[in-house]
């Protein structure tokens, strides 16, 4: 037993110098931190995707573009996918009409999509391609919504925005003619509506936002049928649009810390993902294209402008959640547990022959990785 | 007698000023220091004679009735969650230990103190990060640090003992100058040297504390411990060519604040209120409301001319950023109350155990976050209890007595919203909350 | 005079001839005061907390509680001469405070006066590390100046274990700082960083044991210390790649800020009631030393050769110090006796005298180029001196009848002083150009070195 405790005594002191490490552990930042799930975001790089990063989606021939996301298999709670599974909507240019389609395809890792460059043989599936007198003869801006095993896809014509609906996602049935024109009675319209982007709010109605010469507008509907323009300030007589440009901004003024704004020409490409905060208030949320000219040289960015509550003017956030200097336009985003891609088009620069439209990937948080992509996916 | 105890505090005073005492009390502040202080809630200032005197009050070690060393360990692990996800905010670990040695100075009773936290993973960290990420302000990386202090104390009268000492810890700053040629075709092939020139520089902040005896059951005590800040200064230069193309200039300089320590005033009190119950209460003061945003200040000077003939267009060169304007974050001065309680059931001839309980409260010092910043933090309640044996001298080579102190404290962070003004904000509104389990022991020997 | 191997056991047989080195402060000057005042000895007759560094097993001979506080400061006056030398090489004050602490622990049984803790510190006042790492071609003292600014802490435990013999064991402490900065524009244009960087310890072991004889009218104690290599190295990654799409190498800002190499020290120390004579030497494993700096861009694992620029290679070489001390105790009263100590040592240095060239970038000419390599070293001959005084209670006298007795111990305090006078053994050594004869910088060819370095110190320490 006296053995006993000198064991103890001498083990407790052992103890005393062995505690002694400090050895540099190094950990990592903290994560799961709250956000408004609108970036900013950061390119994905070179281990995140299979093929040149961030491209996704690069095609020099059929010219991949202005993509919409519709989440495979349903939405949780928050508004969140479940699963990496997401299905793209895109405007290509058709191998066999030349004209401007609207194809599909599809990803497990939300990355790896069929008919990617070097998934080799494959293409991404035609779903729509203009065959209407008051379409023209290119399909454009496309935007999809999933109701009640319903897929809804909006898409830009010459002659105003048009529906086609879908049960499969594959094989859509179109609306005879245009689901919104231009209305004389909107002054601020200046072109016929374009880059529609619809999202189903709470209450069920579908709510758009549209593009319709340098600002954008809102107009709301039951059945995602009729739509009616939305007034984003009724104490004005004039019917007002929700976001517009801003004023541009001095270089002195920049030099003294003042933002340089992202939109001072027009902004575009609305991509509408409304959500309930946990704070339980309704969060408009709005990605949008910004046009400026900084130096006589024209550019683009990725905004972000949302409200609190379901009518109103929009509120810019100052700066850019993307903006890399490749004429990066037409946002979609793709929302799950742990974090949320931007889907975007901008330019492809190869080392010989001219730059091209492709769909790029970010992502954020920024500070995460993506973890290694899959194969790619068996069918669009 | 008076001018020899004057002549010692004064010599005290004096050397305690030029001691060189390493200290940081951030994660004493939140976990304790010492299993018994730590399961009676920090309410201790005016009971105390361990080691843990040396962050309560350096007044108690010259209390200690022997040669003390003390060693142990403590774990404090964070649940903390926004929007119901947990944020895996670091633990704080590493051992505890101290020194307390008591002897005489011109006849009078007088001590000499060492106590550390040392975590097992770093002395401290630096982590500057931008004003709008979020982070649990006061738990995130204020208390990854090492905590290591020295005192002096004197009783010049048997009812008055004063101790102080003086602590310090590093800052940083530092110039890097980078020359040569970085080659942005073939990174790994680029000709370029560096220069360091930096230093890890010293901080100073006293503290001290008395302690009154009133009675024999009864005891008050005041403790003042300085403000300190950590400085981190970086400036970083590159200059040189970048291959194949043009020049670059580059010029970065970080100014920020690692770590805030505000200075707090403690008023204590302990009651011994039977001989095997005792009641001590502290009351906490700290000077939040002069704590200094952790955000770096970051100036930046840019210039890399456009090669002969333009960009190549893959290539996209780099603008001149825009600076950061970096938003103080507001905070509240708070007083902190402690309460603790010591019951003595077993009391035997060479055994004694002891059943400790404590509860603190500390209001959130943080204005709300309806802005850009992202300071989280809840109010907190933390309840803590512990048990205590004693062993008398349990060998012949040991004649005093052996310790071993355990604790546990629980801090529950209050459910709590954060809105914010600006629906275009990038973190938009969170719930944040969770608790924070921190268990340890403390083993002293005692001579 | 540097040392291979194969001829250290010749080189402890003459001892005397060999070469010269230093590092952090406690190597370059001793520690504490009354080992420095013996030239640099106190393997086998250190006191107080000076053995935590001298030898830990000598802690077990203090039998009292005793805190000591001082400073130390230390002047240089190097130089280099030469073509293309500065001459004057300029290197800042280093002063500091010491600080030491033993505390005999009070077992009973058969442990009762045998184990002793003790704890030194050296702090610069201004710092707690320097860490510079100049360019090559900057004329610099590398093992000389920079590495006294120094925060030194050593912590130890000894041992009387039976019939004369002790043994210790202990630590010495230094912080490092290693981590990452990445320095990003954000979505929005702006500037911003990520600064995560710690603090770590870094710590080398110090075992100590001695033995003792009565011999001649006296005690013969023969000593020996094994310390170990203590580094801290700066590590700092700057990742600005994310400022654009140009691939910027990611930096690699990285050097050794402080070393002490591995170290044996034997001594043997005579001593009677009036005279301390002590005589010993340090091996000093240099050779193991990778120089300060680290390449500025790491070549990837499966390209080591790359054609990143490399820090140029220095063959240190292992050295041995052969040192002497004499301490004299004069009584001049009851209660005040004096001190008198006188010491030398021989410090070689360990850089070759062959110094090859670095490689550096010449921009106008836009290719690699060659620059001299001005890191300067030289033996160093120590003459050291100081003295002490052990003095009574000066309050005893007005003590009340009675507490005079329990005015304990005897002598309690004490006042220790030294001074050091470094002198540089004048040496030329010769910087190389390049492996074909590259670099046209002036400086190539031969520099002349010379200097002294002046060291004070004094502590005042206290029984309780």
């Amino acid at each position: 037993m006296k053995h006993v405790k000198y064991i103890v005594f001498a083990a407790l002191f052992c103890a005393f110098f062995d505690g002694c490490a400090t050895l540099g552990n190094v950990t990592p930042p903290d994560d799961a931190l709250p956000s408004s799930g609108a970036g900013p975001f950061r390119k994905l790089s070179a281990n995140e995707v299979q093929g040149v990063a961030p491209f996704v989606l690069d095609d020099a021939h059929s010219l991949y573009r202005e993509p919409t996301a519709l989440p495979l298999d349903g939405l949780n709670a928050d508004g969140t996918s479940p699963t990496m599974r997401v299905a793209l909507y895109f405007v290509a240019k058709s191998r066999t009409s030349g004209h401007d389609v609207i194809v599909r395809t599809h990803a497990d890792d939300a990355r790896s999509f069929y008919g990617a460059p070097l998934d080799v043989g494959h293409f991404p599936q035609e779903v729509l391609a203009a065959d209407q007198a008051w379409e023209g003869d290119d399909l454009a801006g496309p935007s999809v919504v999933s109701s009640n095993g319903t897929i809804y896809l909006y898409y830009a014509t010459n002659g105003g925005i048009g529906l086609a609906r879908s049960t499969d996602g594959f094989a859509f049935t179109k609306e005879a003619g245009p689901v919104f024109t231009s209305d004389a009675s909107a002054a601020w319209e200046t072109a016929t509506p374009r880059a529609p982007s619809v999202a189903i709010l709470p209450s069920g109605e579908f709510r758009m936002l549209y593009n319709a010469g340098f600002c954008i507008g809102e107009a709301s509907s039951q059945d995602g049928v009729h739509f009616t323009r939305l007034d984003a300030d009724p104490a004005t007589p004039a019917l007002d649009p929700v976001l517009c440009p801003d004023a541009s901004v001095s270089d002195e003024a920049v030099d003294a810390g003042a933002t340089r704004p992202i939109a001072t020409t027009r902004v575009d490409d609305p991509e509408l993902f409304p959500r309930i905060t946990p704070a339980g208030r309704l969060q408009f949320r709005v990605l949008y294209t910004g046009y400026t000219v900084i130096d006589g040289v024209a550019s683009s960015a990725i905004g972000f402008a949302a409200r609190f509550g379901d009518s109103g003017p929009l509120v810019k956030n100052p700066g850019a959640v993307y903006n890399v200097n490749k004429n990066e336009h037409a946002p979609a985003i793709f929302a799950w547990q742990a974090g949320e891609l931007l889907y975007v088009t901008q330019n492809d620069t190869p080392s010989s022959g001219p730059a091209y439209p492709a769909i790029a990937a970010a992502f954020a948080p920024g500070q995460d990785t993506l973890p290694t992509p899959n194969g790619y996916a068996a069918g669009p | 007698m008076k001018s020899r105890a004057v002549f010692v505090s004064v010599a005290t005073l004096a050397i305690g000023l030029f001691f060189p005492a390493v200290a940081h009390a951030n994660p004493l502040d939140t976990f304790g220091f010492g299993s018994r202080e730590a399961a009676m809630g920090g309410a201790v200032s005016a009971d105390v004679s361990d080691f843990s005197a040396n962050y309560y009050n350096p007044a108690g070690l010259a209390r200690a009735k022997g040669l003390e060393l003390s060693f142990g360990y403590f774990r404090a692990d964070h649940f903390l969650k926004t929007n119901g996800r947990e944020n895996s905010v670091d633990p704080v670990r590493g051992l505890v230990a101290g020194i307390v040695a008591p002897g005489k100075l011109f006849d009078i009773p007088f001590a000499f103190g060492l106590g550390l936290h040392l975590p097992d993973d770093r002395i401290s960290r630096i982590r500057a990060l931008p004003q709008t990420e979020p982070r649990w302000e006061l738990y995130d990386n204020r208390n990854q640090r090492l905590y290591l202090a020295a005192n002096l104390a004197v009783s010049p009268w048997p009812w008055l003992q004063v101790g102080g000492g003086l602590s310090f810890m590093a800052a940083t700053e530092g110039t890097l100058d980078i020359s040569g040629d970085a080659n942005i075709l073939s990174p790994q092939n680029s000709q370029l040297r560096h220069e360091v020139d930096a230093d890890l520089t010293a901080i100073r902040y006293p503290q001290m504390g008395a302690r009154i005896a009133l009675s024999k059951k009864t005891a008050i005590a005041v403790v003042y411990r300085g403000q300190f800040q950590l400085d981190l200064d970086l400036r970083a230069k590159l200059h040189g060519d970048l291959a194949p193309f043009t020049t670059a200039f580059y010029a970065l300089e970080a100014k920020s604040v690692d770590a805030f320590l505000p200075q707090q005033v403690v008023v204590g009190g302990s009651w011994e209120l039977t001989d095997r119950i005792r009641a001590n209460a502290d009351f906490t003061w700290v000077n939040w409301s002069a704590y200094i945003s952790p955000v770096a200040n970051l100036a930046v000077d840019l210039n890399i001319p456009p090669p002969q003939g333009g960009w190549p267009a893959n290539i996209t060169p780099p603008t001149v950023p825009t600076p950061t304007k970096v938003v103080p974050i507001a905070m509240h001065d708070r007083l902190v109350p402690h309460l603790g309680v010591e019951l003595e059931p077993l009391k035997l001839r060479k055994i004694e155990g002891f059943v400790r309980a404590g509860y603190e409260y500390q209001k959130s010092p943080i204005s709300p976050q309806t802005g850009i910043t992202n300071y989280i933090d809840r109010d907190r309640h933390a309840f803590s209890a512990g048990l205590g044996v004693k062993l008398l001298a349990p060998l012949r080579e040991l004649p005093g007595d052996v310790r071993l102190d355990l604790h546990a404290q629980l801090s529950e962070l209050s459910n709590g919203m954060t809105t914010k003004t600006d629906p275009s904000d990038l973190v938009g509104d969170y719930m944040a909350g969770g608790h924070i389990w921190n268990v340890g022991f403390t083993t002293t020997v005692g001579f | 005079m540097r040392l291979g191997r194969a001829q250290l056991a010749a080189f402890f047989a003459t001892a005397f001839a060999a070469t010269s080195a230093h590092a952090s402060p406690e190597d370059l000057f001793g520690f504490g005061t009354r080992s420095p005042a013996m030239g640099g000895t106190g393997a086998a007759h250190a006191e107080g907390f000076e053995a935590s560094y001298d030898n830990p097993a000598l802690l077990s001979l203090s039998h009292e509680r005793r805190l000591s506080l001082g400073f130390q400061g230390a002047t240089y006056s190097l130089s280099a001469s030469g073509a293309g030398e500065p001459g004057h090489v300029s290197y800042e004050r280093a002063k500091g405070i010491l600080v030491g602490a033993v505390l005999p622990m009070p077992f009973g049984g058969v442990l009762k006066d045998r184990i002793a803790f003790g704890l030194g510190a050296y702090t610069p006042t201004d710092i707690v590390v320097r860490g510079r790492i100049l360019y090559p071609e900057t004329p610099q003292f590398a093992l000389l100046g920079d590495r006294s600014q120094s925060l030194g802490i050593r912590l130890g435990l000894g041992a009387d274990v039976t019939h004369g013999l002790r043994v210790g064991v202990g630590f010495a402490a230094l912080a490092e700082l290693v981590g990452e900065v990445i320095v990003a524009t954000d979505a929005s244009g702006h500037v911003g960083s990520n600064v995560d960087a710690q603090l770590t310890a870094t710590y080398a072991p110090i075992v100590g044991a001695s033995y003792e004889h009565d011999l001649a009218h006296g005690l013969l104690r023969i000593g020996g210390t094994f310390r170990g290599q203590l580094d801290a190295r700066f590590g700092v990654e700057i990742d600005g790649s994310k400022l654009s799409t140009l691939n910027i190498p990611i930096f690699n800002i990285a050097g050794l800020a402080q070393y002490d190499p591995a170290e044996i020290a034997l001594e043997g120390a005579w001593a009677n009631r009036d005279w301390t004579l002590a005589l010993g030497a340090t091996y000093k494993h240099w050779s193991s030393y990778p120089g300060p700096i680290e390449p500025t861009i790491l070549c990837p694992p499966d390209q080591p050769d790359c054609g990143a620029l490399q820090p140029t290679k220095i063959k240190y070489s292992d050295t041995l110090v052969p040192r002497v001390g004499v301490d004299r105790k004069i009584e001049m009263t009851k209660s005040a006796v004096a001190h008198l100590r006188v010491g030398y040592w021989f410090e070689p240095s360990p850089l070759p005298s062959q110094i090859p060239a670095s490689q550096a970038w010449n921009s106008p000419a836009q290719t690699t180029t060659y620059v001299p390599t001005r890191f300067f070293d030289a033996s160093r001959h120590v003459l050291t001196l100081g003295g002490g005084l052990e003095l009574g209670n000066p309050m005893k006298h007005s003590m009340p009848p009675g507490e005079e007795a329990k005015s304990r111990p005897e002598r309690p305090f004490n006042l220790d002083v030294y001074s050091q006078i470094h002198v540089l053994q004048p040496r030329t050594v010769t910087l190389e150009r390049g492996p074909n004869g590259e670099g046209d910088d002036p400086g190539f060819g031969d520099a002349k070195l010379t200097g002294t370095v002046l060291v004070f110190g004094m502590i005042a320490g206290a029984a309780f």
